[in-house]
């Protein structure tokens, strides 16, 4: 089995052609804005990396945003800066650089200016654009690939078929020696005995119960139960009763393969495999985690009601996030009129109407075809992208 | 024979996630006296319950009788204890079901 793909120069596998403007910090993003403005294939990723973070949350964000400008969906990375940044845009470049893609970075302490910075970086992104339409895809081997998965709008049917469905498609790519990162640590509490009996070492099974345990401790050291804040009140309308049975229902999506290891945010996973990444379900710090883990596609589990009427969810206020296709799957046949803003409806297993293996293969073609090129629903719907992705904060902040 | 076959597709069902399960989730609502049945996510029939309350769909409700104290179990494991004796075909929520998450 492959796929078609835009093939690295350190032997990574695009299923998109992004040219990626990346500001160093949050003082960056209105240049990011200025550079990428009418060039198609040019995605300003904007984000809240502030000065006011402190050691390891600026460790966390300096590997996110390395991570991002390695990733495969990238074709080429401009890095922006003032140059009083608390990230220099000078090192996040160097530190892509080996990946072989063109890097370049501009700030407007060397450049002179802010206008400066704007034309020279229009100037070099409309040269890249010229050089990746002449790109094009190869066969490549589904090992190259890297999926997220992940759920929300979580209701009763979602266990019951988007996720069960999902684990079929997650078992088969990992027997294909492909690499699957699930995470949202704080709804896998409950279920943490089933990941761990899933460990390949003792320092895996260690480390998950660690990070379910740190996460727990967390929200308790608030004064907040966990049990009263999961499942949410739309899940318990939905038919979900506790904090377990949400966590059991969401951790279907992983399949049944072994688990080989835990991440950091948006840190990359040594080998293939099924991999934990550590962070809480915090949509805006968890797309750019699973970015930054390597990630190329992410499938994406609702349930239904509310939630399933938001057309841009999850990229909700968005209008998508092109550096990572998000597969969009609806489980409730009560919503199966809006199928039209998913990409796979998985509601036929509950109606009788498809097995659980039909469903699993449809979301398995659309894994595919969309790391082919193929577009999402997402990518075809019209909406204006105002969405700041966030870094993961520990805290405390200056 | 095919007007039985017609009676069973028209009969609410309730999808068992796995056969150590009490608690099956309903695929339609249903009132008090309904009867229920009860099948696996793979269509496999396993048999009739008789609802005692009226449940919206996608809810749960008990498959056979859950004492007071006793674990509620869904995808074979635990959801969390029975805070009262849930009898048969009950619905099965927040009001007699509590998390066993110390």
């Amino acid at each position: 089995m492959t796929f078609q793909g835009f093939a690295r120069a350190d032997g990574r596998v695009g299923a998109r052609n992004v040219l990626l403007v990346l500001p160093a910090g949050q003082c960056a993003n209105e240049l990011a804005l200025g550079c990428a403005r009418e060039i198609p294939e040019a995605f300003p990723l904007l984000h809240t990396q502030p000065c006011a973070h402190l050691g390891e949350d600026n460790q966390a964000a300096q590997r996110c945003l390395v991570g991002l400008g390695r990733h495969a969906n990238a074709a080429a990375v401009l890095v922006l800066g003032i140059g009083c940044d608390s990230l220099s845009a000078e090192r996040i470049a160097a530190q892509i650089t080996p990946s072989g893609k063109p890097v370049k970075y501009l700030t407007v302490e060397a450049c002179g200016g802010w206008d400066e910075v704007i034309t020279q970086g229009r100037a070099w992104l409309t040269a890249q654009s010229q050089v990746i339409r002449r790109q094009s895809r190869t066969e490549s081997d589904l090992s190259s690939l890297i999926l997220g998965v992940k759920c929300g709008g979580s209701d009763a049917t979602s266990a019951l078929a988007g996720n069960l469905a999902i684990g079929r498609a997650v078992d088969r790519l990992l027997d294909a020696s492909g690499t699957v990162i699930f995470s949202e640590t704080t709804e896998l509490i409950g279920a943490e005995h089933l990941l761990m009996e899933r460990a390949t070492t003792d320092e895996t099974r260690d480390r998950i119960q660690h990070a379910v345990c740190q996460t727990e401790q967390r929200i308790r050291s608030t004064g907040v139960d966990p049990r009263g804040i999961q499942p949410t009140p739309g899940n318990i309308r939905g038919g979900l009763t506790t904090l377990e049975e949400k966590s059991l229902g969401g951790i279907l999506k992983t399949g049944t393969r072994p688990i080989s290891s835990v991440i950091n945010w948006g840190e990359a996973p040594q080998l293939p495999g099924l991999h934990m990444m550590d962070c809480p379900a915090n949509v805006p710090q968890l797309i750019l985690g699973w970015a930054a883990a390597g990630a190329q596609l992410l499938v994406f589990s609702v349930g239904g009601g509310l939630p399933a009427r938001i057309p841009s969810l999850i990229a909700s206020n968005v209008g998508g996030f092109p550096l990572m296709p998000i597969i969009k799957v609806l489980s409730n046949p009560q919503d199966a009129s809006l199928r039209g803003y998913f990409d796979v409806y998985c509601g036929s297993v509950l109606e009788g109407q498809e097995t659980l293996e039909r469903a699993g293969l449809q979301i398995w073609d659309k894994m595919l075809s969309t790391a082919s090129g193929a577009s999402t629903f997402l990518e075809t719907y019209p909406a204006p992208s105002f969405q700041m992705w966030e870094m993961l904060v520990r805290g405390p902040t200056v | 024979m095919e007007e039985s076959a017609k009676i069973l597709r028209d009969m609410p069902r309730a999808l068992l996630a796995d056969v150590r399960d009490n608690v099956a989730t309903l695929m339609a609502s249903v009132q008090p006296r309904d009867e229920v049945m009860i099948t696996s996510i793979e269509q496999i029939n396993l048999g009739t319950v008789n609802l005692k309350d009226a449940v919206e769909t996608f809810h749960k409700v008990s498959v056979r009788a859950i004492p007071a104290g006793d674990y509620v179990i869904k995808f074979g494991e635990t959801i969390g204890v029975a805070s009262q004796l849930i009898p048969p075909g009950s619905h099965v929520h927040v009001h007699n079901v509590i998390s066993d998450r110390l």
